[in-house]
């Protein structure tokens, strides 16, 4: 009974594992092998250069340039994104009316699609038509009006806060459904001890949320190394090379150099990034679990 | 549980089967497609034509193309500008590529001939006449060594385009001299307009600068030997430091709208300006006209055209011009119907198609095509008149030296490098790539 049932499962298991082995097992593998080579693209021969595409990388100012940025946006998006994903949970789970209706407003960002939303951010940025500068010129304020996208101390920053405010909603609705699933006699509790809100939050909700914290940190982590889109669509990486992240280098060398055995180093650069920071979170986040069960 | 236990083999047994029928439904399809065109002989078949999305005749070609060949069906996919040069990256040589793809020639024709992905044309020079129609520049703009691996079907350059109006209204003409242009973007900017409309996120616009700058500066023996073993003028040379130095200069003067360098020209972000009138001048290509037809037709009336003039000690002259034939079109090795996809090139350029795309106001290279426009027969004059077409640099060398070429450009113009930094970065990626 035991053996048939665990035949069972892995039937079950099988055709997701199929898809899993050939859609994201396989081409990782393949990407691995390739960036010991140097290769053109289709009908163009391969030819293997060991370590050459790793020991270019290290002296690649560009590589560097947008690892830092990529760094910055991962920043940004833990320690800014994710805060502000969680206020904005609190304040629609803590509005006294209309709480459908404020969800379903800040949920929109998300909703759509990230076209959409680079396109509608190079509106706002647009220097001649856009509504920053157009508010600029409207107080007075002619010589605060930039070019957002096309100069290279603003552009990083411009492309950021975009983002930011793409996928700040997404993580405010992971939050608001934990925070809901919190039980309210807890904070009934607390307040009949006279906690104060801010005590409450800090006492109850915060510790509380530590697992959904975590597996946000992860999901936001590697969404930031992993960005591609929304600057790809908004600067192409540029201008000089200023909003360049991983990613967009990554396809800058593969499909503009046609460089693939380096685009392909790149990629497993960023995969090596991503798998160690989401190996430490989950290890270091499985025991403080652990910890916690123990004394519960 | 027996029954459960069955129901949940046989559930998995249906998504293993739909899931074998995936994986094989897709590459059975694409061989019986391919076959099919292949075995179909005279009766007919199907054949693919990748193009850029801004050549509108196209459709009426190929429409005549499979009205004189019945039987014969023209699939069409056409994409824009950057997105295209991915796809056909992607794409070509492969059995879902294309059959008849457009190309810009050049270095692209060098390297799609050494990796065998096109088919030599030789046998359509006498089968076509083709050096009855063709100058034999553009039959030779199609050649890589001796072999015919291309056609052209118009001539582009880029010029500064001007608003008449805004010209009349502060007394302005045409420049002859650098420093007449100068005197014009400070007296257009004074009077708050801008003075250039420029889009430069692509980095290209920038490129055709660089490209019209060098050659007046460095003259016409620069890129005509840029992509042979012994270039004449190297790409850290004074002549191309002071080249730079023009588009420093032309920054600084205040010449170009606010954040350029994020703007997009494909989404009509400089046209815009120009259109609207806020910009007095537009640098881009001839095809500034058909792009005024479909956007701003009342623009015809008011617009005109002057080259960038050469300054003194520059080893060019004011008639030189930045150009290159485009679209050219090719047939890809991978077809399975080689004489009828060259039938369909046929049809891109000959006579009929040439007369269309006059129409278009773009300068068609058949010979003797009337062209109606005075503003298009002006453009075609320049060009003529033109003692060197610099190439559009962007489709002269290895594509790493194009990017690292495009970079510094924009950089020269985000003001992000010096003129002499920006040389010596093109010319260390010139050794690396030529090196290699």
């Amino acid at each position: 009974m035991q053996r048939s049932e665990r035949l069972k499962w892995m039937g079950f298991l099988l055709p997701a594992l199929a898809v899993y082995a050939v859609f994201l097992i396989y081409p990782i593998v393949q990407s691995g092998v390739l960036s010991f080579s140097s290769w053109a693209g289709p009908g163009r021969p391969k030819t293997s250069v060991g370590f050459g595409n790793y020991a270019e990388l290290l002296q690649d100012p560009i590589f560097w340039l947008s690892l830092r940025n990529t760094g910055a946006l991962l920043l940004v998006s833990v320690f800014l994104q994710l805060p502000v994903g969680l206020g904005l949970a609190l304040i629609v789970t803590s509005a006294r009316r209309a709480k459908r209706f404020w969800r379903a407003v800040y949920f929109l960002p998300t909703l759509m699609s990230t076209v959409a939303v680079a396109i509608l951010w190079r509106f706002v940025y647009s220097p001649e038509y856009g509504i920053i500068n157009g508010f600029l010129r409207w107080v007075g304020l002619d010589s605060w009006t930039q070019g957002w996208l096309g100069q290279t101390g603003t552009a990083l920053w411009a492309v950021i806060a975009a983002n930011l405010w793409q996928w700040a909603p997404f993580y405010m609705i992971i939050y608001i459904a934990a925070i809901l699933g919190i039980d309210r006699e807890i904070y009934e509790a607390a307040e009949m001890d006279g906690a104060s809100p801010f005590q409450q939050f800090r006492f109850i909700t915060l510790p509380l949320l530590v697992p959904v914290l975590i597996t946000t940190s992860i999901l936001s982590l590697a969404g930031s190394i992993k960005a591609f889109d929304l600057v790809y669509i908004m600067t192409l990486g540029g201008p000089s090379n200023s909003t360049e992240l991983l990613a967009t280098y990554m396809f800058r060398q593969g499909f503009r150099n046609y460089r693939l055995g380096y685009a392909s180093a790149v990629a497993m650069v960023m995969f090596a990034i991503t798998f160690v920071i989401t190996v430490i979170v989950l290890v270091r986040s499985n025991r403080s679990q652990h910890a916690n069960g123990g004394r519960g | 549980m027996r029954a459960k236990r069955l129901f949940g083999i046989a559930v998995v047994g249906v998504i293993t089967a739909a899931l074998a029928a995936c994986g094989t439904s897709g590459p059975a399809g694409e061989t019986s497609d391919g076959g099919g065109s292949a075995t179909a002989g005279d009766e007919g078949g199907s054949l693919n034509l990748w193009y850029l999305s801004d050549n509108p005749t196209v459709e009426g070609a190929m429409a005549r193309f499979e009205a004189d060949n019945p039987g014969w069906t023209v699939n069409l996919t056409a994409t824009p500008n950057d997105q295209y040069k991915t796809k056909l990256r992607v794409g070509l040589g492969t059995e879902n590529g294309p059959d008849v793809f457009l190309n810009w020639g050049g270095s692209d024709l060098v390297e799609y001939n050494k990796s065998d992905l096109i088919l030599p044309l030789d046998d359509m020079i006498e089968s076509k006449n083709l050096p009855d129609v063709f100058s034999a520049g553009v039959i030779g703009q199609g050649k890589v060594g001796d072999t015919l691996f291309a056609l052209a079907t118009a001539v582009e350059a880029s010029m500064v385009w001007y608003n008449t109006s805004i010209f009349d209204e502060l007394g302005l003409s045409e420049p002859t001299t650098w420093s007449e242009f100068l005197d014009i973007i400070a007296k257009t900017k004074d009077a708050g307009y801008t003075p250039i409309a420029m889009a430069n996120a692509t980095q290209w616009p920038g490129s055709q600068w660089w490209s019209e700058l060098v050659t007046l500066s460095c003259g016409p023996d620069f890129w005509a030997t840029i992509a042979t073993d012994t270039p004449a003028i190297a790409l850290d040379d004074p002549c191309v430091v002071d080249a730079n130095q023009k588009i420093v200069d032309l920054v600084n003067a205040g010449a170009f709208n606010q954040g350029f360098n994020g703007l997009d020209y494909d989404k009509g972000e400089s046209r815009q300006l120009f259109w609207s009138g806020k910009a007095a001048m537009n640098h881009m290509g001839n095809w500034t006209l058909t792009s005024a037809k479909d956007e701003a037709p009342d623009m015809l009336d008011t617009m005109d055209f002057f080259l960038v003039p050469a300054w003194d000690g520059a080893k060019g002259t004011s008639e030189m011009m930045t150009g290159g034939l485009a679209p050219m079109y090719s047939v890809a090795s991978t077809t399975a119907n080689p004489e009828m996809a060259k039938e369909v090139l046929w049809y891109l350029v000959n006579a009929e198609a040439a007369n269309d795309i006059a129409q278009l106001g773009r300068v068609p290279v058949y010979k003797d095509t009337t062209i109606p426009d005075p503003l298009v027969k002006k453009v075609s004059d320049a060009i003529g008149a033109a003692p060197a077409l610099a190439p559009w640099p962007d489709h002269v060398l290895a594509p790493e030296w194009t990017t690292e070429m495009l970079q510094q450009t924009q950089n020269l113009f985000g003001l992000a490098t010096t003129p002499e930094d920006a040389a010596k970065a093109m010319q260390a990626m010139y050794e690396q790539v030529s090196g290699q």
